[in-house]
């Protein structure tokens, strides 16, 4: 499969100007292949998302080496190459948007990179219709939802047209609503092509990934598909993530020996299957 | 676009609204200026007719372009009375002790208040009629020529759009820290000024600080999507002017010049016209 991110072996430290010195990334590689969903799950201060940071150049490594489409994030002259290919969604849906308007904050990727006018009308209405936001195009994220928010916040990197989409902890300032509709608009864009890479400490989004990678304290400490990562709970402990209640659920069946097999992702097929025990 | 009141913007679909807002912003520029150069009677009256008119055609409702007098209000009374008492001259109208009202002060005293006045109210109708938006687009395109001397136009209008556009963001916060020092048994509103403003102290500084960490994840936010990836930046918006900005531009022009000539050529020789074809009857 045809890699869009190589990390080789890379650390980070910071604060060594204030002479505090954090190791926040240790020794960490990994590739991202094209059109995965990937989920680097991890608790706070795990180094999640100092890796996502790494992945469109916003923060180059101390040592080791990251590559987008072969091109190293220490190449000055690309950089931009580079951040329009890797979109990046941060954490507080009202710290990314820059304009008042919709379309002026999604024009504003574009803008900078220099795409012709009506092309940019083209992707705003593009950008729009691929988060579900279709006819909020001369409205205000001020009065929105925060689901809504981080949907224009997506739409606003999409027009940039980039292969990989990284949520950067996009889902942690939501309700549970909120987070669905971020996730499944995430999935929605990654069943189109374009590769995902989302950062969460909240296990329960990883169900639907490829492939999980989990971090803690700078390592990457295990790397599997979910039916792997979720049916292994000491891993999850050891790492202090939490077991999602639905999969719990499951852990305990097993163990009381009422159940066996695969575990199962979505309520539907897990109440089939209590009902079937009963 | 109108559940968003910030600023003084009254929506309407006038055409004084509708007019190119760098068309707006020159005449409101000049229409300082010259504000400065009305001398006689005659013209001020004139000023104020063609205000009104401005107002009428505008369709902002004439109690909401006072309303933006209100808050100069006490200055304009303050320069009234200053004038009133203090400019001495021959012909003495009144006088009790030491104070003394002249003919020259009182002339003094109406034209500078009426001066405020239509100072105040003029500029106000371009606010009352231009987005916010529409005056950060107008400026930036005003300024582009200083590009040739690397002033940052660019950036300068795209700090002030931000700026607009976070407005309402801090005002939420701030209510958010006010209430959360309410409930922490904080007062706002009692005692003297001094008390009030100490009281303000432990909100204003979780604003700074919230203020700088958004800061913070803006600049990253703009950083990922390619801020000054190119010297090219594609403007979207792109203005127009069209046979009615210049024709208003003309209007302007010419009312401008009747000031001027007032003032220079006819030095103030109109009000003495009018007098004589008053009295002549």
């Amino acid at each position: 499969m045809d890699k869009v991110i190589e990390i080789k072996n890379i650390s980070y430290k910071y604060g060594a100007a204030e002479g505090v010195d954090v190791e926040a990334l240790r020794g960490v590689s990994l590739d991202v292949f094209k059109g995965e969903f990937l989920v680097i799950a991890g608790h706070n201060g795990s180094g999640k998302s100092t890796l996502a940071k790494h992945m469109n150049g916003l923060l180059l490594p101390t040592s080791g080496e990251v590559r987008v489409n072969g091109i190293p994030t220490t190449n000055d002259a690309r950089i931009f190459e580079i951040r329009s290919a890797v979109g990046m969604v941060f954490q507080n849906p009202d710290n990314q948007t820059v304009a008042t308007f919709v379309e002026d904050d999604i024009a504003f990727g574009p803008e900078n990179l220099g795409v012709p006018r009506e092309e940019i009308e083209r992707r705003i209405d593009e950008a729009l219709a691929a988060v579900g936001m279709s006819g909020h195009r001369k409205s205000t994220p001020q009065k929105m939802s925060g689901g809504q928010k981080q949907r224009i916040a997506i739409a606003g990197v999409l027009a940039m047209k980039p292969r990989v989409l990284v949520l950067d902890e996009s889902t942690s300032m939501l309700d549970p609503r909120g987070r669905k509709e971020v996730v499944e608009t995430a999935r929605k864009l990654n069943k189109e092509g374009i590769t995902v890479v989302l950062i969460t400490h909240n296990t329960e989004e990883a169900f639907f990934a490829d492939r999980i990678v989990i971090m803690n304290e700078g390592h990457i400490t295990a790397v599997g598909t979910p039916k792997e990562i979720f049916t292994d709970a000491e891993t999850l402990n050891k790492n202090r993530l939490v077991l999602p209640p639905l999969l719990e659920i499951q852990r305990l069946l097993v163990i009381a020996g009422y159940c066996t097999g695969e575990p199962v992702f979505t309520e539907a097929e897990l109440s089939e299957r209590l009902i079937n025990l009963l | 676009m109108n559940n968003i009141s910030f600023g003084q913007y009254y929506p309407s679909n006038s055409f004084i609204h509708r007019l190119d807002p760098r068309v707006k912003l020159i005449c409101a520029v000049i229409y300082v200026a010259a504000i400065f150069f009305v001398d006689s009677y005659f013209v001020y009256a004139a000023v104020l007719l063609f205000g009104i008119t401005v107002i009428a055609l505008s369709r902002v409702p004439i109690g909401t372009v006072l309303k933006t007098v209100k808050s100069v209000l006490f200055l304009i009374l303050l320069t009234f009375a200053l004038n009133l008492f203090l400019v001495s001259g021959d012909k003495v109208l009144w006088s009790w002790k030491f104070i003394k009202i002249t003919a020259t002060g009182l002339d003094y005293a109406v034209r500078m208040a009426f001066r405020l006045f239509l100072l105040i109210t003029g500029t106000s109708l371009l606010t009352l009629t231009t987005t916010p938006m529409e005056l950060t687009d107008g400026l930036e395109s005003l300024m582009t020529p200083l590009k040739a001397v690397r002033f940052p136009v660019r950036d300068i209008a795209l700090i002030m759009s931000i700026a607009l556009r976070f407005i309402p963001t801090l005002m939420e916060e701030t209510t958010k820290i006010m209430n959360a020092q309410k409930a922490r048994g904080a007062s706002f509103d009692t005692g003297n000024l001094l008390k009030r403003v100490k009281a303000l102290l432990p909100v204003l500084i979780p604003l700074f600080v919230s203020a700088f960490r958004r800061a913070e994840e803006l600049a990253l936010a703009m950083d990922s999507r390619c801020y000054d990836a190119t010297p090219n930046r594609t403007r979207r918006r792109q203005f127009k002017i069209n046979m009615v900005d210049i024709a208003v531009l003309l209007i302007f022009a010419a009312f401008i010049t009747l000031i001027i000539l007032d003032k220079y050529l006819w030095g103030g020789a109109m009000d003495g016209i009018i007098y004589g074809l008053i009295f002549k009857k």
